[in-house]
């Protein structure tokens, strides 16, 4: 397969008044296989749409493999869509679908008849239907019907793979299946991919690279386990899970909260006001107060589920505020944790950001 | 399957009942009084070349009333549906005025448009085209009466299509006119073709519009309600309902038909629509 780069520089959008998208520039590389990760309302939707020409920026361009597509028609594109509905065609059996986008080509580049068939049945092997061909869309289940939408957008050999949503219609069993087998497929066709989702967890799962989006705005990008381990923002932490916020001051010596301090590698200038950001499972407890630390916290509420136990703790210097702590079943166990037990909380990583920078 | 509306026995009941009385015995009275009447006179009745030319205008002029129909109450639901421009709320009013106006009303204004003498009878004749008194009249007038039959039939489909469906045809690299081929069309066919059934049931009965633009020339222009009216006038009901009874019998064959098509392709096509949207 001929698989392109995608490059986009300067595209804003908007609707009237509202900017949808504000100077976005990225580059997906040859081959790659990229999430656009943002919730909803962030421009990621329209920005994937943009990409396939179902819209038209208001300022900027696109290029695919360093030519200039932002002035070419969709139907030009030679891009593969699905759609989080599907969008199949309801009257036409499952082959007739797949085989759509090679009957509708002018009659030089068609293939023949028997062409056609063999590249139906390859791809129907390729998304594990086999057998299916006959059937109608409406006999299939969502994941089925997702699947012939996947074969339907790769029998016209698209230069570029998108995928709006593609696992959001499904219930969540079937979607971590199909994530799965979309990176197995990724690799078989080694297409370039662009796939749009809110679902944090599953771009980092899917994902090679991964560019967060809000209000229209790109917040970061990298890989999966960059953006994960160093959210550059309080946005960041907020949207990757849950994060406890902790107020503190910059000292010389690092961040200030509550009675203890914590060695920061970032400068922060003395005396600001910021806020620490630490991850439930990065925070660890213990029963005696050690050197390194802790801060002073009482257990309010224990719940156990499977392998994870939630622990919820107030803070007993100044501003006693409700922190929350995920710890392994094993060392909840080890430690014997009850209720309006005093410990001692040790914060293993978090991320400092000044106070004003959130502040709205 | 287990249902929690009022179940079969009573719909069915009340179904039967509402139709006996409004349409079976109505029906059979006129069947029965034909019977009453005698092979001869019923077949005197039959046998008649201007029964013949009538029938004959009245079915072909009802039929392509009802293409015409069909083509142009697509369009215009299709703009209706999918544009937004000033003044769509009238559009969409008027519509319906065919059914409102008394058709005699509208018979009148259109016979005055056409005659060689009117707005567009005086344009069209020197090209050496008379609409009034003619079929091309009739085939207007019943034209006329059908319009609102496939609009709305089609609208509310046209609206409930998905048009992803549509972006999804085109990206796989559809021109705009294989997509409404391949695509809308197939799933449009069972709403036009019931307009269109609806529009040529309505056209075939239809006499006030059509009696005045029609100029009832015998053997030329006269359609069959005409000839039930001219029967009745000279106090012939035996002719008229002879020729009513194969009027009647006539209509519900094309209707069955049609219905059968109709029930086939909603049961290939529309059915799917359907099942795929949940």
């Amino acid at each position: 397969m001929n698989t392109m780069s995608i490059t986009i520089t300067g595209i804003t959008k908007d609707f009237g008044k509202t900017e949808v998208l504000k100077n976005i520039n990225l580059t997906v590389k040859e081959g790659e296989l990229l999430a656009l990760l943002g919730p909803s309302g962030s421009g990621k939707t329209t920005l994937l749409r943009m990409i396939a020409g179902l819209e038209h920026a208001s300022k900027g361009e696109i290029f695919f493999d360093g030519n200039n597509v932002t002035n070419v028609n969709a139907k030009d594109r030679n891009v593969g869509f699905v759609f989080q509905h599907y969008a199949l065609f309801s009257h036409m059996k499952v082959k007739d679908n797949i085989a759509y986008g090679l009957r509708v080509k002018k009659k030089k580049d068609r293939p023949t008849k028997s062409q056609i068939d063999s590249k139906v049945n390859e791809l129907l092997e390729l998304v594990k239907l086999e057998g299916l061909g006959e059937r109608y869309p409406s006999q299939l289940s969502g994941g089925q019907k997702q699947r012939v939408a996947l074969a339907r957008s790769l029998a016209i050999e698209p230069s570029v793979l998108l995928l709006d949503e593609p696992f959001g219609a499904l219930d969540a069993q079937v979607r971590k299946e199909l994530r799965r087998w979309l990176r197995t497929l990724h690799k078989q066709t080694g297409v370039t991919t662009v796939f749009v989702t809110h679902d944090q967890e599953e771009a980092l799962d899917v994902a090679d690279q991964v560019i967060v989006l809000n209000d229209g705005e790109i917040i970061q990008e990298g890989t999966p386990s960059h953006i994960y381990d160093s959210p550059n923002s309080p946005f960041m932490y907020r949207f990757l899970g849950n994060a406890n916020e902790l107020k503190g001051t910059a000292t010389k010596e690092g961040i200030s909260i509550g009675g203890v301090t914590l060695a920061s590698g970032e400068p922060h200038a003395d005396g600001a006001n910021v806020i620490s950001y630490v991850r439930p499972h990065e925070i660890s407890l213990a029963h005696a107060s050690g050197n390194d630390h802790h801060l002073e916290v009482e257990i309010t509420k224990t719940h156990p589920v499977g392998p994870i136990v939630f622990i919820e703790a107030k803070r007993l210097d100044g501003d006693r505020e409700r922190i929350e702590i995920e710890l392994t079943k094993g060392s909840y166990d080890n430690l014997s944790i009850k209720i309006g037990d005093i410990m001692y909380a040790r914060v293993e990583r978090f991320g400092t950001f000044q106070a004003n920078e959130y502040m709205i | 399957m287990k249902r929690t509306l009022p179940g079969f026995p009573l719909s069915f009941g009340f179904m039967m009942f509402y139709m006996s009385f409004i349409v079976f015995i109505p029906l059979i009275a006129l069947v029965w009084y034909t019977m009453g009447i005698g092979w001869e006179a019923f077949w005197n009745a039959i046998f008649d070349p201007r029964l013949f030319a009538a029938l004959r205008l009245s079915f072909s002029a009802s039929f392509i009333a009802a293409i015409i129909n069909g083509v142009f109450g697509l369009l215009i639901a299709w703009v209706l549906v999918r544009y937004d421009f000033f003044g769509k709320r009238i559009m969409d009013g008027m519509i319906d005025l065919p059914f409102a106006l008394p058709t005699a009303v509208a018979g009148i204004a259109l016979t005055s448009l056409y005659a060689e003498n009117g707005w567009i009878g005086s344009l069209l004749a020197p090209l050496g085209i008379q609409v009034a008194f003619t079929p091309i009249g009739v085939t207007i007038a019943l034209t006329f009466i059908g319009l609102p039959f496939v609009v709305r039939m089609v609208e509310p489909v046209l609206r409930s299509l998905d048009q992803e469906t549509e972006e999804a045809a085109g990206l796989l690299g559809a021109s705009p006119f294989t997509i409404f081929k391949t695509v809308l069309l197939p799933l449009l066919t069972p709403a036009i073709l019931a307009g269109m059934t609806l529009a040529f049931a309505r056209a075939l009965g239809e006499y006030g519009s059509v009696v005045f633009i029609a100029g009832n020339i015998p053997m030329q222009t006269e359609i069959v309600p005409l000839l039930i009216m001219n029967k009745l006038e000279q106090f012939d009901y035996a002719g008229a309902t002879a020729i009513a009874t194969v009027m009647l019998a006539l209509s519900f064959i094309l209707l069955l038909g049609a219905n059968i098509l109709q029930w086939w392709l909603s049961r290939n096509l529309g059915q799917k629509v359907v099942d795929s949207s949940r």
